[in-house]
């Protein structure tokens, strides 16, 4: 059943066994976990069924985030089915290395390991669309018929990544049978503007929500989960904070930092000597499916070396796109128009002269609309797109501003930026690799250290996956919630979503989202038959 | 014309009217030279000017340090610079991370060609 929270009178008040707030991916899930067992299931959506511009413009940000980071408003959704609205569904799991404690890297460690996690993720990738056969690359190599460029190799791993073609929309997927379910009631336009807190009892007795300012409706539940986002958890969990003086997981100041994203850094190219062992590594269509294989490391050797992981598919592309002196075209046009000399000034005006024929081709394109060379639309080498680990820092945080929201929230700011720690593990990472392919024959890699200004500025990609805001540890004082999800501080009130990673290791999350969150159904399943 | 002679000749056009460090040297290739080889030969410069700003010893006395006397003896070559690159001892140049042991065979071609 679906209740429209605009229809409601002011001060209508639910009861429910649990109520889910968020009907994004872990709201879904959760709801259509507990849907089967639970009799009593209400899920408070922000949004409606479709996209509207005034519920988005709620995701707005006071200020411009800093470096690039992408606009709030633009990396996410806010309506049913939240993301997953707009996602590419392209997921892995984590693997056992993402869940340990890296004594090279602060803040890591979760305080669940990966043998907690991976009982579900086979459930986790039916929802997701590509199915419960796993990542088992072996099992890959004979499924598609292509074997592994380097299967010996203490270097270099090969991992799968799965995606469902069309990519599941989770509302659009699952939506029906929760519309159906007798246990599922979706409130939508309901947006959660408070929470009652008892701190006698550490208990939640109620959420207040909104579909306009000035209505106020309210559910009152045995068990509360939050599934808002990566960010929204935190800007949510921050605005509940202050009226509470701090005490729902925020004793340490930890409710919002050590926010994490997943730059994607175009950081090398890969000139294969034979590209015909490199197939597995090809999108390979499967019935409503794609499967493709790319490059990681070995978990002995991120030890042995210090190293965070990196996620390295290779794409081929064209010899225009490889082009260096389009490039080093760009980095010496702005840094002239800025009265500056880059560094690196004799590779770039190197590159400029060497490569002169793509920047013409590249000028006559954009500047009259034509094609010089065919060869510069012929293949030329793999470019790598690389997915990197980025470690968690506490200055790197949500927090709330001085502006509200129509709803009197106040609006986030973000402070974010990639450190040089990491930028140092990702070259290392990338030598490294360059050495192993070419020791194994394989090819020659071309690391573009030359393009560092443009790498990490204007050419930097993002996997808009938001994490670790409401983090997950063993203790109190560097947490926010604890190995069950549950925020500290509180007796019913959990966590569910990417902002309670503690690392967010170097695949996009939402397959570990799912798992973790199916987890938490089973805990909730319990905590409900127990009482 | 061709692509590829379009492309060859806007390259070597540039090269030539940038007056470069790296081909302003006396005599990198004689004119008469087909053009594909004169750029080949000034990559090749190119590479001998990097080794020699990261390395104090000149390339061919390095591959002789390494008991390579002769460059045109490709499986050696071949066997150094696997073992360099599977102990990492490689040397980044113009972004491409090379083996010491190719690179010095490069340089050393880079730098005949400066002094014929």
């Amino acid at each position: 059943m679906i209740i429209d929270a605009a229809a409601l009178e002011n001060g209508t008040a639910f009861v429910a066994d649990v109520c889910v707030m968020g009907g994004g991916v872990a709201g879904i899930v959760l709801a259509n976990e507990l849907s089967k067992s639970v009799g009593n299931v209400l899920v408070l959506e922000a949004g409606g069924e479709h996209y509207t511009p005034e519920a988005q413009e709620l995701y707005a940000s006071a200020r411009p985030n800093p470096n690039g980071l992408p606009d709030t408003r633009h990396s996410r959704l806010r309506f049913l089915g939240g993301s997953s609205n707009h996602w590419e569904n392209n997921v892995s799991p984590f693997e056992p290395i993402d869940f340990e404690k890296r004594d090279w890297i602060d803040n890591s460690g979760w305080p669940i390991s990966y043998a907690d996690v991976e009982p579900y993720y086979a459930k986790a990738g039916s929802y997701c669309g590509v199915q419960a056969d796993g990542y088992d690359t072996p099992f890959w190599e004979k499924m598609l018929g292509r074997s592994r460029a380097v299967p010996q190799s203490k270097v270099l791993a090969t991992a799968i990544a799965k995606a469902s073609m069309p990519p599941v929309r989770f509302f659009a997927n699952y939506g029906d049978w929760l519309r159906q379910s007798e246990a599922v009631r979706i409130i939508k336009n309901a947006n959660v503007v408070g929470v009652k807190y008892e701190s006698d009892s550490g208990r939640i007795s109620e959420v207040h929500f909104a579909a306009k300012p000035g209505q106020k409706s309210s559910v009152s539940a045995k068990i509360f989960v939050m599934c808002f986002g990566g960010i929204e958890n935190a800007r949510m969990l921050l605005a509940f904070n202050e009226a509470h003086d701090n005490k729902l997981g925020n004793q340490y100041d930890n409710v919002g930092r050590y926010f994490m994203e997943h730059p994607v850094v175009r950081g090398a190219h890969f000139f294969a000597h034979d590209t015909s062992i490199f197939n597995l590594y090809q999108s390979a269509q499967l019935d409503g499916r794609i499967a493709v294989g790319f490059f990681n490391f070995q978990e002995d050797f991120l030890r042995a070396n210090k190293l965070t992981n990196l996620r390295m598919p290779i794409t081929p592309q064209t010899n225009y796109m490889l082009s260096d002196g389009i490039s080093s075209h760009h980095i010496l046009g702005d840094a002239i128009a800025a009265g500056e000399v880059p560094e690196d000034f004799g590779t770039h005006v190197m590159n400029y002269i060497r490569d002169i024929d793509m920047v013409a081709e590249a000028v006559m394109r954009k500047g009259f609309n034509k094609k010089l060379f065919d060869s510069a639309d012929e293949i030329g080498g793999y470019e790598l797109a690389v997915m990197m680990e980025q470690t968690p820092h506490r200055d790197n945080r949500v927090k709330l501003s001085g502006a509200m929201d129509i709803y009197g929230i106040k609006k986030l700011e973000i402070d974010w930026e990639i450190k040089e720690e990491d930028k140092e593990r990702f070259w290392r990472g990338l030598e490294f690799s360059a050495q192993e392919v070419a020791a194994n024959s394989l090819g020659r890699v071309k690391l573009l250290k030359e393009r560092s200004q443009r790498l990490w500025g204007d050419q930097l990609g993002y996997g808009h996956h938001h994490m670790g805001t409401t983090r997950m540890s063993a203790d109190y004082k560097t947490g926010v919630v604890n190995s069950d999800q549950l925020v500290y501080g509180t007796q019913n009130f959990y966590v569910a979503g990417s902002s309670v990673f503690p690392t967010g290791g170097h695949v996009p999350p939402t397959l570990t989202i799912v798992a973790t969150t199916i987890r938490l159904a089973d805990k909730i399943r319990k905590e409900i038959g127990n009482a | 014309m061709p692509d590829q002679s379009k492309r060859t000749f806007i390259k070597i056009s540039a090269l030539t009217m940038a007056g470069l460090p790296l081909v302003s040297s006396p005599s990198v290739v004689a004119a008469s030279e087909p053009a594909a080889v004169s750029a080949m030969a000034k990559e090749f410069h190119v590479v001998y000017l990097a080794w020699v700003r990261a390395e104090s010893v000149d390339p061919v006395d390095y591959l002789r340090s390494r008991g390579l006397h002769t460059i045109s003896d490709k499986a050696a070559v071949r066997n150094l610079s696997k073992q360099d690159f599977a102990c990492g001892n490689t040397i980044y140049i113009n972004g491409f991370v090379l083996s010491k042991a190719e690179a010095a065979v490069i340089a050393s071609m880079g730098k005949a060609a400066v002094i014929s």
